[in-house]
């Protein structure tokens, strides 16, 4: 699930940190350019792991703030195809489901991956939503797929796709890395 | 900004969960004092309800050590050591082509009862159910 990558990077340290001892001053200007973003094949940055070394120092003309030449290591949330993780419910629609790690909301159940056989009601209480029903055993059960459960899943794809140039208006917000799964889903009350 | 290098090693639930813990991250009101980010603690909140919560850095390599033996891809050596799978249900979807490759699922599951107290959220109700459902489980 989580990587450690290496990577190097030029950054400028703003005069407003100069008091501050220099590893200090490095890593909160890392953090504000590296956490929380997904870096492009990459993944999603979770945390700055370490400073390996650290270059140049070197003021501009005309600039107020050095420039550093640092290499690092980050901490990258990038999961395999066929790793399996835990993660909650947290909305369906009639493509299928969408799950949540906390940190991660982008993780899609496409409707022909959901464990089967399964049948999808409308939600009688959110006109958005609907309730996927998961039929199993001998006689039939019904498993609703819902907050209570934990759900593990398998991950089957991740894609990257590029930032959009023109959106219509109610789009979904735009994200920079999908995970599609299959899952199996095990409840936990 | 360049990479040097895109995996330098995979970490553990438990290797990131310690990490963040050596850095000062806790469950309690302490938070606003350590030096953690608002995104971070997110991710800490997700791995102290996993299995890692309970791990120690030993029990982890043990494991880690043993399951060398039963001949296992690291990857799913991972998904082991990440899930802590406490029955054949669990264990299943880990594992591929299990029949070709005579996978001594018994050794495994006795291996992680052996090394661990119970996971965080307690499962023991449920388990008369997971018996029931082992022979149908469809993936």
């Amino acid at each position: 699930m989580f990587y450690l990558s290496e990577l190097e990077h030029s950054l400028r340290v703003p005069p407003h940190l100069l008091n501050l001892p220099l590893e200090d001053a490095i890593k909160s200007v890392l953090q504000n350019v590296f956490l929380d973003k997904v870096l492009a094949d990459l993944g999603l940055c979770v945390s700055i792991y370490d400073i390996k070394s650290v270059e140049g120092g070197f003021v501009l003309p005309g600039d107020g703030a050095a420039t550093y030449k640092v290499g690092l290591r980050i901490v990258v949330f990038r999961p395999f195809v066929g790793e399996v993780i835990a993660a909650k419910f947290k909305e369906s629609d009639a493509n299928g489901l969408r799950l949540t790690l906390g940190f991660f909301d982008d993780i899609y159940v496409p409707a022909p991956l959901m464990p089967k056989p399964n049948r999808c009601e409308p939600d009688p209480y959110n006109r958005k939503q609907m309730i996927w029903v998961w039929e199993y055993g001998e006689p039939k059960e019904d498993y609703i797929v819902d907050d209570a459960c934990q759900i593990k899943f398998r991950v089957e794809s991740i894609s990257y796709p590029s930032v959009p140039t023109e959106r219509a208006e109610d789009a979904k917000p735009f994200a920079p890395m999908v995970v599609t799964v299959s899952s199996f889903i095990k409840l936990v009350l | 900004m360049k990479i040097m290098k895109a995996n330098a090693g995979a970490l553990t639930n438990f290797e990131l969960l310690d990490f963040l813990n050596s850095r000062g991250a806790s469950k309690d009101t302490t938070r606003v004092i350590a030096p953690i980010a608002r995104s971070e603690y997110k991710v800490y909140d997700y791995l102290v309800e996993t299995a890692a919560s309970t791990q120690t850095r030993e029990s982890v390599n043990k494991s880690a050590d043993k399951c060398k033996d039963f001949k296992l891809a690291k990857a799913e050596i991972l998904n082991i050591i990440n899930l802590w799978p406490s029955s054949i249900v669990e264990l299943l979807p880990i594992i591929e082509n299990l029949d070709d490759r005579e996978i001594d699922t018994d050794g495994i599951l006795e291996l992680v009862k052996d090394l661990l107290p119970p996971l965080p959220t307690a499962e023991s109700p449920r388990e008369n159910d997971e018996e029931e459902t082992e022979n149908g489980e469809q993936s």
